[in-house]
């Protein structure tokens, strides 16, 4: 039976009854491509977009019969959820079985939701990896880099010539990438069938790419941890004779960039603690703002000048003069 | 390993997620703070104004609120969540409405920072970066505000966002049983507008509307509260804007920063710390394509990353969908799909 089910429908197109039309597939892949979130939902998340992509398929296969419009149109409301893009191999093997199905091959509802809840989960993981995880962090790096932002060094943005076609390239990468990959995806998938695909997860290529992807990834994040993660210490220490300031004398020595680079693994480590990234934004801003009080020196005139007079320094590191002045005032 | 999302039900019909609780109470905070600030510098309002507090003409302001709502809506070929939902986007658009496209970009640069690592996952978002892109580059350009201010300001936005996410999420799913209903009748026009019709209007009514107002309204306001701030606070954020950029990385980590990739991670930070200006994102991303092929080649793919092959974030539950995709990997398809 699954023979049936996973052969490819166009080698044995000459037995088919009712068949797709090419067009049916583009009309189902773009109903999913514009509408798979419209109605995303706490309930059953994609499942109305589901039904919704099954209409042009079910129109064909099961036009004027009501019975079996109402059957399918429920076969396909129930929970799903997957990567919209990745998950696109779904739709195509599917389209598939359905086919088979309104040809009187003896495919069970059972066969055609078990596919479907046994796909979703696996393709989710590899689709928001590469697609959410990896590719869009990566995109947005280049785009952000092309606008010219400069973290730290220029306080103020109204300083820097903002350049747009960091935002434009990133827009056409992404689209280009999101579009395509569905296509190949619901193509795929309907060609193949549902054997295939786990064919294809169980040779290991995709962790080949996703690990290839994961040490692109990894490169380019730490880049950007260097370029726009700033941490700077104002404060200084006197022990007996020797005027310590922590950032030059302490932390530099040991390693540029050491305090951002702690922040960011130390971050790391607690979101995969299971702490909320909402709890850590709003703690980190109360912790620099904490920081930033001018309780050992005077207050700053302006943002720049905070130097030593708080434990945290925005920007850059204490120029050395005014640092010495506003340590030894505590 | 314990995760973000592990003690979610996968289920949900109504009611908040923690992260919706969180999102409620803060935002609830800042509300009962910043209302009476607002009518105070309301009550003083004609002296800021006329000092030549920024204002947002209301067509621009109804651009914002309508860019704000696409970045939702299915309307762009469903790329919207990729592109205008995110912030370095939405800065560009904000910057052509108003007037001043590189400096939109570069703000919502700024802010997509605290954003990178941004996943939608089980129906959950942390955060709305959209918001905080719209509305944060508005304000920022606006009243011309510094790098760490445009951050830190995105920030409880970005909160105030997931309240539109949850209002959305929740009465979306009325319209699932509105599907129901139709599919028993066999109407397949009624799934259709189930699906398209009835949540796109709940959703311009949860975006476009408020959000046209807050920014026709409440930028000048914010601004001249911003300009009230002493230099210490503003020192502050701007500590803040070198800090918060850690947060959307190590998000993004999560995926990615395991496995026998995590030196790559050290690499890339160090060489930028080293090369300084010399060293590009672009240069260190073709670098970084030719370790892959490398690494892939001379060490193998395997299951080296396999926690985030099979998991991922999945949109049900980051753990649940993980444990249930490996196994479905391994097992699955002879055993669960194949009847």
């Amino acid at each position: 039976m699954s023979d049936t089910i996973n052969s490819a429908p166009a080698e044995e197109s000459e037995e088919l009854e009712k068949r797709l039309t090419k067009r049916d597939l583009v009309k189902t892949y773009l109903i999913w491509q514009f509408f798979s979130h419209s109605n995303y939902n706490y309930e059953r998340l994609q499942a109305t977009a589901f039904a919704h992509s099954m209409t042009p398929a079910i129109k064909r296969l099961y036009g004027g019969d009501e019975e079996q419009t109402r059957q399918a149109l429920k076969r396909h409301l129930v929970f799903f959820n997957t990567s919209p893009d990745f998950g696109a191999v779904i739709h195509g093997v599917t389209l598939a079985m359905e086919e088979q199905k309104a040809n009187g091959k003896p495919v069970p509802d059972d066969a055609i939701n078990s596919m479907k809840t046994g796909l979703m989960g696996p393709l989710a993981g590899v689709g928001d990896t590469i697609g959410q995880g990896i590719m869009v962090p990566l995109f947005l790096a280049l785009g952000i880099s092309i606008t010219g932002l400069k973290a730290g060094a220029e306080q103020d943005l109204a300083d820097l010539n903002g350049n747009p076609l960091g935002a434009i390239l990133y827009v056409i990468l992404i689209t280009a990438f999101v579009l395509g990959v569905t296509w190949v995806a619901m193509s795929q998938g309907y060609r193949r069938g549902r054997s295939a695909v786990t064919e294809v997860f169980k040779s290991g290529l995709m962790d080949r790419v996703i690990l290839g992807a994961g040490v692109l990834g990894n490169m380019v994040l730490g880049g950007l941890a260097a370029s726009f993660v700033k941490l700077y210490v104002g404060a200084s220490i006197t022990v007996g004779e020797t005027h310590l300031r922590l950032q030059q004398d302490v932390f530099d020595h040991i390693m540029p960039g050491l305090l951002p680079l702690a922040l960011v693994l130390l971050t790391w480590w607690l979101l995969t603690r299971g702490w909320h990234p909402i709890k850590l934004l709003v703690i980190y801003v109360v912790v620099c703002i904490l920081g930033a009080i001018p309780f050992m020196g005077p207050a700053p005139q302006y943002v720049t000048d905070a130097c030593g007079s708080s434990i945290l320094q925005p920007y850059a590191p204490c120029a050395a003069p005014t640092g010495d002045d506003a340590g030894s005032g505590k | 390993m314990r995760h973000l999302f592990t003690a979610r039900p996968r289920r949900r019909v109504i009611g908040l997620t923690t992260s919706g609780k969180i999102a409620v109470g803060v935002s609830t905070v800042i509300l009962l703070v910043g209302i009476p600030t607002i009518a105070q510098a309301y009550a003083e309002g004609p002296k800021a104004a006329e000092a030549g507090a920024p204002t947002v003409t209301f067509i621009q302001a109804l651009l914002i609120g309508l860019g704000y709502y696409l970045s939702q809506a299915p309307w762009l070929a469903g790329v919207s969540f990729y592109t205008l939902y995110r912030p370095l986007v939405a800065g560009l658009l904000v910057g052509i409405i108003l007037g001043d496209p590189g400096q939109g970009a570069l703000i919502g640069a700024a802010i997509n920072l605290v954003y990178l690592g941004f996943i939608s996952a089980g129906g959950s978002i942390p955060g709305d970066p959209a918001l905080a892109g719209w509305i944060g580059t508005t304000i920022a350009l606006a009243g011309g505000l510094s790098y760490g201010e445009a951050l830190a300001l995105a920030v409880p936005i970005g909160l105030l966002g997931t309240l539109v996410w949850n209002a959305r999420m929740t009465v979306d799913s009325a319209f699932a049983h509105a599907a129901d209903r139709a599919a028993e009748r066999a109407d397949i026009g009624g799934v259709v507008r189930a699906n398209v019709l009835y949540p796109q209007l709940w959703l311009f009514l949860i975006t476009a509307v408020p959000v046209t107002i807050a920014v026709f309204l409440g930028t000048g306001f914010i601004v001249d509260l911003l300009g009230t701030f002493p230099i210490w606070l503003l020192s502050g954020l701007a500590i803040a804007g070198g800090v918060l950029p850690a947060i959307g990385i190590a998000m993004n980590m999560r995926f990615i920063f395991r496995g026998s990739a995590v030196p790559y991670f050290f690499l890339g930070y160090l060489s930028m710390v080293i090369l300084g200006s010399s060293m590009s994102i672009m240069l260190l991303a073709v670098i970084g394509v030719a370790l892959a092929f490398l690494h892939i080649t001379f060490i193998g793919g395997g299951a080296a990353l396999a926690g985030a092959s099979t998991g991922g974030s999945g949109r049900s539950s980051l753990a649940e969908r993980r444990a249930q995709g490996a196994a479905r990997v391994a097992a699955g398809d002879t055993k669960g799909a194949d009847k």
